[in-house]
């Protein structure tokens, strides 16, 4: 799922160069290993905060934390992504800390697949969470029109812009951007994807 | 059109990632503070990402989001605090809390600690001092926060340092203090504009004064007074008060100020950098009653 729910997908290598600027505080180096890692810590964070608003808050925590200690990472003592997956897990419990929380009982309780996010692997019960997502979604697109599931593939599940999307079916990208809204909406309130999101809420 | 309409077309253009940083960050701070806002802008977000990755990819916009927010940090916190990354050091988590409880502590015992003779190459320094900028990223100035008691219709009490931004990085005081501000450490001549935020969200402009012209402070390494002292009893709640020294070449527009002000994440720890492309020098007041 969303990042909430999925294993983390494997990080883009980042050559030993862009690592060692990355220590040093350059942001261009940072921001490289940030586009080749993010996805690898997505999943991670969310374990600890599935819904968006605080995941996102949560991931540039983690991000902006890891640019001021960057200077401590030794790559002698391993590699970038288990100690960037280690720093991410960290900083989760400091912020759920500071805000008076208990960590997730699913971060704190189920060590065993904490310790899977860690080191990468999948979790057969996220996947399987994963799994009735994606057929929640094929069930909704099924319910819409011509027009709505032209812009369902086009916007949401392709990520087109308006304009872009407009070009291909030959409307305004006003039309395109309110078509847009509306399907998301239906799409938030669709009974059965609803359940499915819910599930990847709660764990 | 009613403003919850207004900021539900905010969030639908926010995930369809059409949202300008500035205008995003101004509604990440609503959402913060809005339960409501936020459980909508969950839900579609939910589902906005559950169909980008139903076909066993990636959400590409709210990844492009993530960077974009990631950049603007980077950048509007230009030194700040994240203007470069902490020099080598060995991470000591114990130093803030132990900083903090050293003077009742130091009645009691010394603490030593020896610190590794330095290999060669290794010129990291020994100690780490919370909120101070790390080497090469100096701070623009230094803060520093003054209070006295009020004492009786006129008077007040004694002069107490309570915050030596950044270096100490936070402070204490209460409604029954006046509360002064100075300046020191200012590399070149610059105009000095300090505004708290509390966490309701109320922006004090505290220099300078409402209707005064802005004067240009000297550079000096003694503290320089930044006006009169400030009644806390007046205007003032307690909790948090986030503190913010912004420097800068010419005057800065107050509603500009204010309003990077009411922008701030106030979800956020700390004192994060307001919005703003100066440098900041900023810390945390604690107001009790």
């Amino acid at each position: 799922v969303v990042a909430a729910g999925s294993s983390a997908p494997a990080p883009a290598p980042v050559d030993p160069g862009t690592v060692a600027r990355f220590q040093r505080g350059d942001r261009e180096a940072f921001l490289i290993v940030h586009d080749a890692c993010a996805p690898a810590l997505r999943p991670l964070v969310a374990r600890f905060f599935p819904r968006p608003f605080e995941r996102e808050e949560a991931l540039q925590e983690v991000w902006l934390h890891a640019y001021r200690i960057a200077a401590t990472y030794d790559p002698a003592r391993g590699e970038l992504v288990p100690w960037l997956r280690a720093v991410a897990v960290n900083r989760c419990k400091e912020l759920l800390r500071a805000r008076g929380r208990r960590p997730d009982a699913r971060a704190s309780l189920d060590e065993g697949a904490l310790a899977r996010l860690l080191a990468g692997e999948p979790d057969p019960e996220v996947a399987t969470r994963a799994e009735r997502l994606r057929a929640a979604v094929a069930r909704f697109s099924a319910t819409l029109s011509g027009e709505e599931a032209a812009v369902f593939r086009l916007s949401l599940l392709e990520e087109r812009t308006h304009e872009e999307v407009a070009a291909a079916l030959g409307t305004s990208a006003r039309r395109c951007k309110y078509l847009r809204s509306k399907l998301l909406a239906r799409a938030a309130a669709h009974p059965e994807l609803r359940a499915a999101l819910e599930e990847v809420i709660d764990g | 059109m009613s403003r919850l309409v207004v900021r539900r077309k905010a969030i639908a253009r926010a995930l369809a990632g059409e949202l300008a940083p500035a205008e995003e960050q101004g509604l990440r701070a609503h959402l913060a503070r809005c339960a409501r806002c936020r459980a909508h802008y969950d839900r579609l977000a939910l589902a906005a990402e559950a169909i980008a990755t139903s076909a066993g990819g990636e959400a590409r916009v709210a990844a492009r989001r993530e960077r974009a927010r990631l950049e603007a940090a980077l950048a509007g916190a230009s030194g700040g605090a994240l203007a470069a990354p902490a020099p080598r050091r060995r991470a000591r988590r114990w130093l803030p809390a132990a900083l903090a409880l050293a003077p009742a502590a130091a009645a009691i015992v010394w603490i030593v600690r020896v610190a590794p003779p330095p290999s060669p190459g290794d010129a990291a320094p020994a100690v780490t001092f919370r909120g101070g900028a790390p080497d090469g990223a100096a701070p623009p100035a230094g803060l520093l926060v003054y209070a006295s008691r009020k004492e009786g219709a006129a008077g007040h009490g004694p002069v107490r340092l309570v915050a030596d931004l950044p270096a100490s990085g936070e402070g204490r005081l209460s409604l029954s203090d006046y509360m002064q501000l100075s300046v020191r450490g200012l590399r070149a001549p610059a105009f000095v504009t300090v505004v708290g935020v509390d966490d309701g969200g109320e922006v004090h402009v505290y220099v300078p004064r409402p209707g005064a012209a802005p004067a240009r402070a000297a550079p000096r390494d003694a503290p320089a007074s930044l006006g009169p002292s400030i009644d806390l009893g007046r205007g003032h709640r307690p909790g948090r008060l986030r503190l913010y020294a912004l420097v800068s070449g010419e005057p800065l527009d107050e509603a500009r100020v204010r309003a990077a002000a009411a922008r701030l994440d106030r979800g956020r720890p700390g004192a994060p950098p307001l919005d703003l492309p100066v440098p900041q020098v900023a810390g945390l007041l604690m107001i009790e009653p």
